[in-house]
C-alpha cells in the first residue's frame, strides 16, 4: 500500500501538464508542433497529416481550431518524463473554456513575439494562469527576424507581467531553433501533479466533443484516484451516472488504455448521448463512493451575445434546423430556440459566447451547411425591471412597452486596450463616443499603453473592434472581461418601412445614442432598399415618435434600352436573373428588403470612413 | 429543315467592319478593311446555303458595323445573293446602316440600284463634344451633309439618337430631335447601356437613372409634338412609317440572320445565333441552333411584347399558346391594373404608356420563374 504510494508519487513526479498561452499570432501552433517533433511523438510527415487530421476533427466538432491534448515523453537527465500539453482556445469568448483548461495543467509557456512584445491576450490568459496557480515558463519567440529585440521583450515580461525571463529560452519556433531548451524548461520548472491515487475518483473535464460511435467524449484531467472501463460515474453538477466504457491517451491519436490514474491527462468515454452533459469545469467521480468536493470553479456558460438567424429563403427553415441540431451536437454553448419575425418569417434567436463564437456559428452554417442565411443586429442580454419584477430580453421586439419598463440594466465589460502612444487620443475618444468610463491608464514602456475602460457589451458588439483597427491603424490590441450589469436609459429603436415597424430591424440603444443610429440606419436602407414603383418612406421611431425619416423615391427607368433580334434570349435571361434576385430577397409588405440590408445597418460607421 | 409556305421572313445581314469603334458599342466590328472581302464572300457562301432557301422574304435589313464602309459592289453583291436564294418580295423594306462619315454618292447609288428603300443613320448627339467623348468619327455638320444627301435619294430615314451620354445635356437632346425630325420618319431613342468591357464603361462613367428618365420625358413629349408616335419602347414613327423589319423580333415572327454573331428565329422554336470571331465565320460560315421550351417561348414573347404599344393582342397568344393569357395571369393581371400599370383592352395588354420606361419590374411580373 505504502509502495503504491510511492510508487504513484513518484509516477506523478515525471508528469508535466502544461498548456501554452499565447496573443494570437504569436507563434503558439508552431510550437506545438515542433515540440511533438522533438519530442518524436511525431515524424515531420506525421506531423503535417495530424495537423490535418485534427483540423477535420475540429471541424466536426468545435468552435476553434485547438488541438486534442498530446501526450509526449522526453528523456531529461536520465529519467523519461510524460509531458501532457492541453491546448487552449485563445480567444476572449472562450475565456471560461481556456480557465477551465488551464485548471487541468501545472504549468504554462508563456510564447511572446520577440518582436511584438507583450499584447492584450498575452496578459489576459497570463493572469488567468496565475489564477489557477500556474507556474509560466516564458519563451520568447521569432528570434530568427530581423525585428527582434529578445532583451527588450524579457524586460518587458518582468515590468509588466512580474516575472523573471532572465532564462526564459530564446527561439524560433518556425525554424527550430533551441527547441530543447523549451522541453528542459519545462521538465524543471513545471511543478509535476500531486494527486492521490487512493482517494476516490476526482476528474476534471475541460473539454469534450462529440464521437459518432463513442457518444460525447471527455477530456480529462484525474486529480485523484483512477478511472478504468467499467467504473460507475457520476456527473458531479447534475448527478447523472454513467458506465465508463473506454479510456485513452492522444498520442496525438486516441489510443486506449487500462487506467487513468492521478495526474493524468486523457480521454473517458461512457456513452453519454450529449456533450450538454459534459460542461468544461464539471467534475467526475464514483457514484458509489464520491469524492467529497468537486474541482473548483465550474459554472454553467451563458451566451452572452444574442442575434436572429433566418434562412435568406423562408423554405431553408428546416435546412437551418437541422443544422444548428448538428451543430449543437458539438457545441453545447451555442443556444437557439423559434422565434418569428413578421419582416423574416421562421428563423431562431441564437446565443453565443461572444462575437467570435456567432461569427464562427455563421460561418459554418454558410460553408458547412451551404445555406444562405440573414442574420439580425447582434444584442445583449438586457435586464428589464417592471411592476412584475426582472426579465431577460435578448430579442429588442420582446421588450415590453416603454411606460411598463421602470428601468433597465446593461451588461458591462472591462476592456483593456494595448496601444503605441501616439493613438492614445483617438481611442480614448472611441471610448467615450461608446459610452466608456475611464479606469486607468498605465505605460508599459516607452513604446506601449494599457488603457482600460468600464464598457457597455452592446457597444463592443455593435462596431468598437472595427473602430478601434481603424483608430490605431491596426496597432492595438483589446480583450475585455464581464463586469456585471449596470443601469441605463436604453431605449428601443424602431425602423418603419413604408409605415409597417420591420421588426428584425429594431434595436435597442442608449437614448443620446438613438437619433444618430436612427438617422444613420435610415440612410443606409435608403441606399440598400431597391426602388420600386412607388415612393417608400423609411422612418425611424422611438416608441412611436418618429426621429429621422427618408424617402426612396419612385423607380423611374428601369428597363432594358434595345432590344432586337440579336440577343433576345441573352435579355430574358437577364430579366429572369433580375426576378430571381428579388426573390431572394425579403418580401416585407410591398417592399423588398435584399438580405445585406440587414447586415449593412450593423456596419454604419465603417462605410462613414 | 422545311421552308413554311406561310411564313414571311426577315433577312438580317451583318457587316462587323467600322472605322473606329464607339466607345460605348459592344457589338462586334474591327476596323481591319482587309479582312471585307472574304468576309462578303462568306456571307453570300452562308446564304448560298441556307436551310431557308426559297422562303418569303419581305424584310431585308443589314447592320453593322458600319455597312457603309464597306467596299464597293460588297452590298450588291450580297444583295444580289438574297435575291437569288430568297422570294424577295416586291414591296419588300430593304434597311441599310450608315453613318454620317461614309455616306457617299457612290455608296447611296450602289444602295438605290440593289433596291435599298431605307436608311437607318445613327446621329445619337447634336454636340460635337458629346460626340467626341463618346468616340464617334463623325460631327453634328457631317450628319446635316449626310443625311441631306440621303434624304434626295430616299423618303425613308431613321435615325438614333442616345440618351444619357457624358457633358449631354437636354437642349442636345431637344436639338437632335428637332434636326432629325427635319428629315427622318423614323427615330430611335435608345437610353444608353454601358455594357462591360467597353472603354466607356472601363471610364467609370454612369449615367444617373433619374437623369436619364428625364431625357427620355423631355424627347417622347418633344417627338409627340412633332407627329411622332411611340410604337415601342425606343422607336418613334411619323405616320405609320414603323420598322417592318425590328417589329418582327418585338411580334416574335421569324427571321433569318447572316454573318458574325447575327442571331436567327423560325417563329417556332428554334433559335439561331453566330459566333462573334470574324475569321472563325470567314472559316465557317454556319449558324448554331437552340431550340427554345415552353417557358423560353412564353418569356420572350411576353418580354418582347410589351415593349411595344400594341401589347400582348389575346388572340395572337391563344394562336401560339392555344390558352387564353388573361386567365392564366387572371390573378396578377387584376393586381397590375388596379396599380395602374397595365391596361387591358380591345383584346390587348398593354403596358401603361408613362410606365413604359420602368416595364422590367412591370414585365417579370407575368414572366414564369
Amino acid at each position: 500500500m505504502l509502495c503504491d504510494i510511492i510508487q504513484c508519487m513518484d509516477r506523478q513526479k515525471l508528469i508535466r501538464n502544461f498548456c501554452i498561452i499565447a496573443h494570437i499570432d504569436h507563434g503558439k501552433s508552431t510550437l506545438a508542433d515542433r515540440l511533438m517533433e522533438a519530442t518524436a511523438t511525431l515524424t515531420k510527415r506525421e506531423l503535417s497529416d495530424q495537423m490535418l487530421d485534427s483540423m477535420d476533427i475540429e471541424r466536426e466538432r468545435g468552435i476553434t481550431i485547438k488541438l486534442t491534448p498530446v501526450r509526449m515523453f522526453y528523456e531529461y537527465e536520465g529519467q523519461r518524463y510524460t509531458f501532457n500539453l492541453i491546448d487552449t482556445p485563445g480567444h476572449v469568448d472562450f475565456t471560461y473554456e481556456v480557465s477551465r483548461s488551464l485548471a487541468a495543467c501545472e504549468g504554462a509557456v508563456l510564447v511572446v513575439d520577440s518582436a511584438q512584445g507583450v499584447e492584450a491576450q498575452t496578459l489576459a490568459n497570463v493572469y488567468l494562469a496565475l489564477d489557477n496557480n500556474l507556474e509560466i515558463v516564458p519563451v520568447i519567440n521569432k528570434i530568427d527576424l530581423p525585428a527582434a529585440r529578445p532583451d527588450e521583450v524579457k524586460q518587458e515580461i518582468e515590468d509588466i507581467i512580474g516575472l523573471p525571463a532572465d532564462e526564459a529560452p530564446c527561439i524560433s519556433a518556425k525554424e527550430g531553433i533551441n527547441i530543447d531548451d523549451v522541453l528542459r524548461a519545462i521538465a524543471k520548472n513545471v511543478p509535476p501533479p500531486q494527486g492521490d491515487i487512493d482517494k476516490p475518483l476526482k476528474a476534471l473535464i475541460f473539454d469534450s466533443y462529440y464521437d459518432n460511435y463513442k457518444g460525447a467524449v471527455c477530456l480529462v484531467r484525474i486529480v485523484d484516484g483512477s478511472a478504468k472501463a467499467g467504473d460507475r460515474i457520476t456527473m458531479m453538477s447534475n448527478g447523472k451516472v454513467y458506465d465508463v466504457t473506454e479510456v485513452g491517451v492522444f498520442q496525438p491519436k486516441p489510443v486506449p488504455i487500462d487506467r487513468l490514474s492521478a495526474g493524468d491527462v486523457g480521454y473517458l468515454c461512457a456513452s453519454i448521448k450529449s456533450i450538454a452533459d459534459t460542461a468544461p469545469g464539471d467534475t467526475i467521480t464514483y457514484a458509489n463512493n464520491p469524492t467529497a468536493e468537486p474541482c473548483p470553479g465550474y459554472k454553467k456558460v451563458k451566451p452572452v451575445v444574442y442575434s436572429g438567424i433566418y434562412p435568406a429563403d423562408g423554405s431553408k427553415y428546416e435546412d437551418l434546423k437541422d443544422a444548428l441540431e448538428r451543430l449543437k451536437l458539438n457545441d453545447a454553448s451555442l443556444f437557439y430556440e423559434p422565434e418569428t419575425s413578421s419582416a423574416l418569417g421562421f428563423g431562431f434567436r441564437c446565443g453565443f459566447l461572444g462575437l467570435l463564437h456567432m461569427e464562427i456559428i455563421e460561418e459554418r452554417l454558410e460553408r458547412e451547411f451551404d445555406l444562405d442565411i440573414i442574420t439580425t443586429a447582434p444584442g445583449v442580454v438586457y435586464k428589464v425591471y417592471t411592476a412584475n419584477g426582472m426579465t431577460e430580453v435578448t430579442n429588442p421586439s420582446n421588450l415590453p412597452p416603454a411606460g411598463e419598463i421602470d428601468y433597465m440594466e446593461e451588461p458591462v465589460v472591462t476592456a483593456s486596450i494595448y496601444t503605441p502612444p501616439e493613438y492614445i487620443g483617438p481611442i480614448m475618444e472611441l471610448c467615450q463616443d461608446k459610452r466608456g468610463e475611464y479606469l486607468n491608464m498605465t505605460y508599459i514602456e516607452k513604446t506601449r499603453v494599457l488603457i482600460t475602460y468600464t464598457m457597455p457589451l452592446n457597444e463592443i458588439v455593435y462596431d468598437f473592434f472595427d473602430g478601434l483597427k481603424s483608430r490605431s491603424r491596426g496597432y492595438a490590441s483589446f480583450d475585455y472581461e464581464q463586469a456585471g450589469y449596470r443601469k441605463s436609459d436604453l431605449v428601443k429603436l424602431d425602423i418603419m418601412l413604408n409605415g409597417d415597424i420591420c421588426d428584425a430591424l429594431s434595436i435597442i440603444v442608449h437614448r443620446d445614442k438613438a437619433y444618430a443610429r436612427g438617422r444613420a440606419m435610415a440612410e443606409k436602407l435608403k441606399d440598400v432598399i431597391p426602388r420600386k414603383l412607388f415612393e417608400i418612406p423609411i422612418q425611424a421611431a422611438i416608441g412611436g415618435k418618429v426621429i429621422a425619416r427618408e424617402t426612396i423615391k419612385a423607380l423611374r427607368k428601369d428597363v432594358l434600352a434595345k432590344c432586337y433580334g440579336g440577343d433576345v434570349t441573352r435579355k430574358k435571361k437577364l430579366l429572369e436573373k433580375q426576378k430571381e434576385g428579388k426573390k431572394r430577397m425579403r418580401q416585407f409588405g410591398t417592399v423588398e428588403i435584399p438580405s445585406e440590408a440587414f447586415m449593412s445597418v450593423l456596419k454604419l460607421d465603417n462605410d462613414k470612413k | 429543315m422545311t421552308i413554311d409556305t406561310e411564313k414571311s421572313y426577315g433577312v438580317y445581314v451583318h457587316i462587323p467592319f467600322c472605322k473606329a469603334k464607339c466607345k460605348y458599342c459592344a457589338f462586334v466590328s474591327t476596323p481591319d478593311f482587309s479582312l471585307q472581302k472574304t468576309y462578303v464572300d462568306a456571307i453570300i457562301k452562308e446564304i448560298n446555303d441556307s436551310p431557308f432557301k426559297d422562303g418569303y422574304v419581305d424584310t431585308v435589313y443589314i447592320g453593322g458595323g458600319t455597312p457603309s464602309c464597306l467596299f464597293c459592289g460588297g452590298l450588291a453583291d450580297i444583295m444580289s445573293a438574297v435575291r437569288n436564294n430568297f422570294r424577295v418580295s416586291d414591296s419588300a423594306e430593304i434597311t441599310v446602316e450608315c453613318n454620317p462619315e461614309s455616306v457617299s454618292t457612290d455608296f447611296i447609288a450602289e444602295c438605290k440600284d440593289c433596291g435599298v428603300n431605307r436608311i437607318s443613320m445613327g446621329l445619337q448627339s447634336s454636340c460635337d463634344n458629346v460626340l467626341r467623348a463618346i468616340g464617334r468619327v463623325h460631327t453634328y455638320a457631317d450628319y446635316i451633309k449626310a443625311v441631306e444627301l440621303l434624304s434626295r435619294s430616299f423618303d425613308s430615314i431613321s435615325s438614333d439618337i442616345i440618351l444619357g451620354l457624358p457633358e449631354q445635356t437636354s437642349d442636345d437632346v431637344i436639338n437632335s430631335i428637332t434636326t432629325v425630325a427635319q428629315y427622318c420618319s423614323h427615330v430611335s431613342v435608345y437610353a444608353l447601356t454601358v455594357e462591360d468591357g467597353t472603354p466607356l464603361y472601363n471610364s467609370g462613367y454612369i449615367p444617373s437613372d433619374d437623369g436619364v428618365a428625364d431625357l427620355y420625358d423631355l424627347a417622347y413629349d418633344k417627338l409627340s409634338e412633332l407627329g411622332f408616335a411611340r410604337y415601342e419602347v425606343s422607336n418613334f414613327a411619323l405616320n405609320g412609317r414603323e420598322s417592318k423589319h425590328n417589329k418582327k423580333y418585338w411580334e416574335c415572327m421569324p427571321y433569318i440572320g447572316f454573318g458574325v454573331a447575327a442571331h436567327g428565329y423560325d417563329g417556332a422554336r428554334t433559335r439561331f445565333l453566330h459566333g462573334d470571331d470574324i475569321t472563325k465565320y470567314i472559316a465557317c460560315p454556319n449558324a448554331e441552333s437552340y431550340a427554345l421550351t415552353d417557358k423560353d417561348l412564353y418569356n420572350e414573347y411576353v418580354m418582347l411584347r410589351l415593349r411595344t404599344e400594341k401589347g400582348i393582342v389575346t388572340d395572337d397568344f391563344r394562336k401560339r399558346f392555344g390558352y387564353d393569357f388573361n386567365v392564366r395571369n387572371a390573378e396578377a393581371l387584376s393586381m397590375l391594373k388596379s396599380e395602374k400599370l397595365l391596361i387591358c383592352t380591345d383584346g390587348a395588354i398593354r403596358i401603361t404608356p408613362d410606365k413604359m420606361f420602368v416595364m422590367n419590374s412591370i414585365i417579370e411580373q407575368l414572366m414564369l420563374d
